[in-house]
């Protein structure tokens, strides 16, 4: 019987959980798990509530990306109303989904990630923070506050205020884009694309440094999901499902979202509130898939961008098939700003952004409603259903952290197998453990507030549960 | 001389809504000085993004509920840079950690006061508590004469 590593909570990802590291009398790792240990139960307890206080209420889940859910909501409820939603409605919600994949990107790549990228896997724990990249790489982080500031400017501009604005409603938006608002937004543009590229450029020079991260931070075949539009181009906001395996090649294409049931399952594992879906098809756990940013850039055709398509190019090129390592997520990720910014700018350019016509209003004309869309850490879907007074009486949510459920576990389980051995606990070798999850940048519902610090702390435990070594770090 | 407010809290939790709450009564009673612009904001916690904001100002007051105390109590008290705890800047963050971000990131931060009133209560509520309320006007009161001192 071997022991036991735990680390407990994991730090510096939105949310709590922790990891396990089984370890075999030789001491070498035979198994390791990433367990999700908050239980929220937002899909019961919306049960009974009038469907149009689902944007609203389900927004709440999460305090970083409340935009993705509503979003995901109002798309639901859109199809309950069974209207057409004002084109630019339509283009407004996508400026605040874009908006928000900005700040939530910038806040997991410059605020989480950079750290590890600046100061080094094996850095000293109590300078592994913003301030230590302000120290060591004071442009960049002055870049990365900058650019979560622009996102948020944006969502606060057209929702009225930053953290769960009620802007976006069943059948559209509540009020048009002012005259004001859009120049002001398009006088942020250069300055947001200028700090992306200068971020993407010095990324592209340090990423060699990792290449043992590269090779082993959950760089295993997958399928890789995401949406896409008619053209096969990146689509955040609307669009149907698009699978490619590791091969890149397409799997299955322009999967209708409301269908999702037919081709998407979730697995329960005792030791987790996260779920598991898979890719039904080829059933579990073999149907794993990875969704965001990584995911996104190997599904698509092309990115639809000027100077995202450019580096979407260069990152394309990084492996034949599809890009494996998740350590690439941070690459995909500034794509992703870049590409943000630019469509921002393209939308916030048509004169029709500024039409008032941007809400559709109905009674309910169906009693069930599926909305996707594309969230910071990947595909979102929300599925209701109701009865005749428009009340909840099912819901179903997958999101976007537990569909990269199943390869977040395989790969601790693989990085643990590479940089962890022995019975002594290495600083190094933990933290690598941790930032392979953070590559994900997973989403464990952070509205769930800590009290305090959050420390890490490290268990090592023999067969007998003697706690063969301890640490704890703040 | 640049004179920024920033009142911070929960307005969905009684006092704890005290800094919105003296935002627009700024806003509202449209305060302004002669030597100086005078710009008040509201906001439910301090987030690093706000350090550019900051380290542009001369001067800024910070607004908020206190626990500790009696309540109603007043206190004003000067705020100097610090460096804040990183393993939680996304969740806690305050003024002295928000002056240290101004400090590190631009190079300069402002003379900073932090303006408090000890809560009565704090439950689920969108009003002040009696106590608090009444004490509004002198909490008005002392913020109008730090901008004084200021300007």
């Amino acid at each position: 019987m071997g022991s036991t590593i735990m680390i407990d909570p994991v730090t510096r990802i939105e949310g709590h959980s922790k990891i396990t590291i089984q370890l075999d009398d030789a001491g070498r790792v035979v198994d390791a798990r990433f367990h999700v240990t908050q239980f929220r139960g937002f899909e019961k307890m919306t049960e009974g509530r009038p469907f149009h206080e689902m944007p609203s209420i389900t927004a709440r889940i999460c305090g970083i990306c409340p935009v993705s859910h509503l979003i995901a909501s109002a798309k639901a409820c859109d199809a309950l109303l069974a209207v057409t939603v004002p084109q630019t409605a339509r283009n407004l919600r996508r400026i605040m989904n874009m908006a928000q994949i900005t700040q939530s990107h910038a806040l997991s790549f410059f605020y989480l990630s950079s750290p590890d990228l600046v100061l080094g896997m094996d850095s000293d724990p109590a300078k592994r923070h913003l301030f230590g990249v302000a120290q060591n790489a004071p442009q960049l982080a002055q870049d990365g506050i900058a650019l979560r500031k622009f996102g948020q400017q944006i969502i606060e501009l057209l929702g009225g205020k930053r953290i769960h604005p009620s802007w976006i409603v069943p059948g559209g938006v509540s009020h048009p884009l002012s005259r004001e608002d859009r120049d002001t937004i398009l006088a942020m543009i250069p300055e947001a694309l200028l700090r992306a590229q200068r971020t993407i450029a010095w990324y592209k020079t340090t990423f060699g440094q990792f290449t043992e991260e590269i090779s082993a931070f959950a760089n295993f075949p997958t399928l890789f999901m995401g949406m896409v539009n008619p053209e096969g181009n990146l689509s955040m906001y609307a669009g149907r499902i698009r699978i490619v395996n590791a091969e890149g090649e397409i799997v299955a294409d322009q999967l209708e979202p409301a269908t999702y049931q037919q081709w998407l399952a979730e697995a329960v594992e005792p030791d987790s509130y996260l779920k598991s879906p898979y890719y039904q098809p080829l059933g579990y756990p073999e149907g794993i898939f990875r969704v965001g940013p990584l995911a996104r850039m190997n599904i698509i055709d092309r990115c639809g961008t000027e100077i995202a398509d450019q580096e979407w190019s260069e990152f394309r090129a990084l492996q034949r098939g599809a890009v494996s390592s998740s350590f690439h997520y941070h690459y995909a990720r500034l794509i992703e700003i870049i590409y943000c910014i630019e469509r921002i700018r393209n939308l916030l350019n048509n004169p029709e952004i500024l039409n008032d016509h941007v809400r559709s209003f109905a009674e309910p004309n169906a009693f069930e409603g599926v909305g996707m869309s594309e969230a910071p850490r990947g595909t979102l879907m929300h599925h209701y259903k109701i009865d005749k007074n428009g009340r909840i009486i099912w819901a179903n949510m997958i999101i976007a952290t537990g569909n990269n459920n199943l390869a977040m576990n395989k790969g601790v389980c693989q990085v643990a197998k590479q940089f962890v051995r022995g019975e002594k606990i290495e600083e190094g070798m933990l933290n690598r453990v941790e930032a392979v999850i953070r590559t994900f940048d997973p989403c464990l519902s952070c509205s769930t507030h800590a009290i305090g610090q959050m420390p890490l702390q490290v268990q090592l435990l023999a067969p007998d549960g003697t706690v063969l070594d301890e640490k704890f770090q703040a | 001389m640049r004179i920024l407010i920033i009142g911070y809290g929960n307005p969905l939790r009684g006092d704890d809504g005290i800094g919105w709450r003296v935002v627009e009564e700024i806003v509202s009673r449209q305060w302004s000085t002669a030597n100086a612009q005078l710009k008040a904001t509201a906001v439910q916690q301090l987030l690093p993004e706000l350090s550019e904001t900051i380290s542009a100002a001369d001067v800024v007051i910070f607004v908020d509920a206190a626990v500790a105390g009696e309540p109603g109590r007043i206190v004003v008290r000067t705020v100097t840079p610090a460096l804040s705890d990183p393993g939680a800047f996304t969740h806690h963050f305050d003024a002295a950690g928000l002056l240290g971000y101004a400090r590190t990131f631009y190079g300069r931060f402002p003379r900073a006061y932090l303006v408090t009133i000890t809560a009565a209560s704090l439950g689920y509520e969108e009003t002040l508590s009696p106590i608090v309320k009444a004490a509004l006007p002198e909490l008005l009161r002392q913020i109008q004469s730090l901008i004084q001192q200021a300007a």
